[in-house]
């Protein structure tokens, strides 16, 4: 009787594994569309089978296992550190896509340079870049930075490195132009004060936050190299030019790299 | 013994000069204080003015002029300056100074200031037709002076209050 009870009971169980293993799929794949699920009756003994089976994998292959996880830490390590690299490469190229915005048709050649040194002392506003005379670099050659914004220009070139002038150095002067109304101006240098905007008769109107950029007409730099932008405009009694004052657009003193133009 | 003992100073005593100089040309070059940036190599000479090795002082004025040289105009200026302010500045010492006190050092940055710029602009103008003058003739200058002062007055404390406690520790 004990024999019959266990072997039905055998049966039921079996039974109800089986029908659970064969029909729970095809009502789950129905309900959900033909989409294979692991959920369910069938998904929970896969589960329960499969964590065992790693269990007990484990513990058979446990060496081989934790050499492989070093291996994978180290490799995950050394991905981390080309990821670093990536990101670092990926934060210069935007840089350099932003710089390279002059137009082609310009036909501006330029040298990617740079920053390797800049003066310590207060008197003058200069840094060194790390190309030189082999690289195609000449005296009085513009430097600019983001797209077409003058920095300064080349003072001293040596094998492979040159000296550049900021546009803030006392020493710094270039033929400017104000405005849309091209007013002419001569651009000096102030040291660590305000850059002038010298040579603007009174008659002229300058306003507030025009913009300043080379005329080219000292044969020094290209035409329409932007500079930076007006901020105070005086008119004292009895003086023949105004006193402009200008805001440069880029702070030489923050940036790493310049690119020289070599035409 | 003697004097390898003493080309250790001479030796760390560059170095540490050659350190200023590094720190000048990247961290301090970037953070004026009132528009005027310090002049860390100077401060650092000027701190050791009392030093009866002066030979290690002027070692160390060519290995910061020379670093600030490379870094700036590549013009050997700074160079020629900080050793002509040095050797007036101790010629003056020298001649003058009955007694040594520490508050002096202030006088000697405010001093030894001057003397660097005002060697900077004439070399600058002279040999090479820089016109640094408007800088000089600026109230930045005084600035700069006040901060080297008060730097070199720091420097040299900190030093004098090390050397006390070398000696509280030998005499135990």
């Amino acid at each position: 009787m004990k024999a019959k009870i266990t072997s039905s009971l055998i049966g039921i169980i079996l039974t109800i594994l089986v029908s659970g293993w064969i029909i729970e799929p095809i009502i789950v794949s129905a309900s959900a569309g033909g989409n294979d699920s692991q959920g369910g009756f069938r998904g929970i003994v896969l589960r329960v089978v499969g964590s065992i089976d790693n269990w007990l994998r484990g513990l058979i292959y446990y060496k081989e296992i934790q050499e492989e996880n070093n291996t994978l830490v180290f490799q995950n390590r050394a991905l981390r550190s080309l990821l670093i690299d990536y990101s670092n490469l990926k934060a210069e190229n935007d840089l350099l896509r932003k710089a390279l915005n002059i137009h082609k048709s310009e036909g501006v050649n330029f040298i990617l340079a740079n920053v390797i040194g800049r003066s310590p002392l207060n008197f003058s506003q200069t840094f060194v870049i790390d190309v030189g005379e082999e690289d195609g670099v000449k005296l009085g050659q513009a430097v600019v930075w983001g797209g077409k914004t003058l920095v300064g220009e080349i003072i001293d070139v040596r094998k492979n490195a040159s000296t550049v002038r900021a546009i803030t150095d006392s020493e710094f002067k270039a033929a400017v132009f104000i405005g849309e109304h091209r007013i002419e101006a001569l651009l000096r240098g102030n040291g660590f004060l305000p850059p002038l905007l010298d040579l603007v008769p009174r008659e002229e109107e300058v306003s507030l936050n025009e913009q300043v950029y080379t005329s080219g007409l000292d044969n020094k730099f290209i035409r329409g190299l932007y500079i930076g932008d007006v901020s105070e405009v005086n008119k004292p009694e009895g003086k023949v030019f105004q006193q402009i004052k200008m805001t440069p657009a880029l702070d030489w003193t923050t940036l790493y790299q310049v690119l020289v133009i070599t035409n | 013994m003697k004097i390898a003992k003493q080309i250790f100073t001479i030796i760390i005593f560059v170095l540490f000069i050659c350190l200023l100089a590094l720190l000048q040309i990247t961290i301090v070059n970037r953070y004026p204080i009132g528009g005027v940036k310090l002049n860390l190599v100077l401060i650092g000479l000027v701190a050791n003015l009392f030093n009866p090795h002066f030979e290690m002082i002027i070692l160390g004025a060519i290995a910061g002029g020379l670093i600030y040289d490379f870094s700036g105009l590549f013009n050997f200026i700074s160079l020629f300056s900080f050793i002509l302010m040095l050797v007036l500045l101790r010629l003056w010492s020298k001649k003058y100074l009955v007694k040594k006190n520490i508050l002096i050092i202030f006088v000697f940055g405010l001093v030894g200031t001057v003397l660097f710029n005002f060697f900077y602009v004439l070399m600058g103008y002279f040999f090479f037709h820089e016109n640094f003058f408007p800088y000089f003739l600026s109230s930045k200058q005084l600035i700069e002076m006040l901060l080297n002062g008060g730097g070199a007055l720091i420097f040299a404390l900190i030093g004098e209050g090390f050397s006390q406690l070398v000696r509280l520790f030998k005499k135990k």
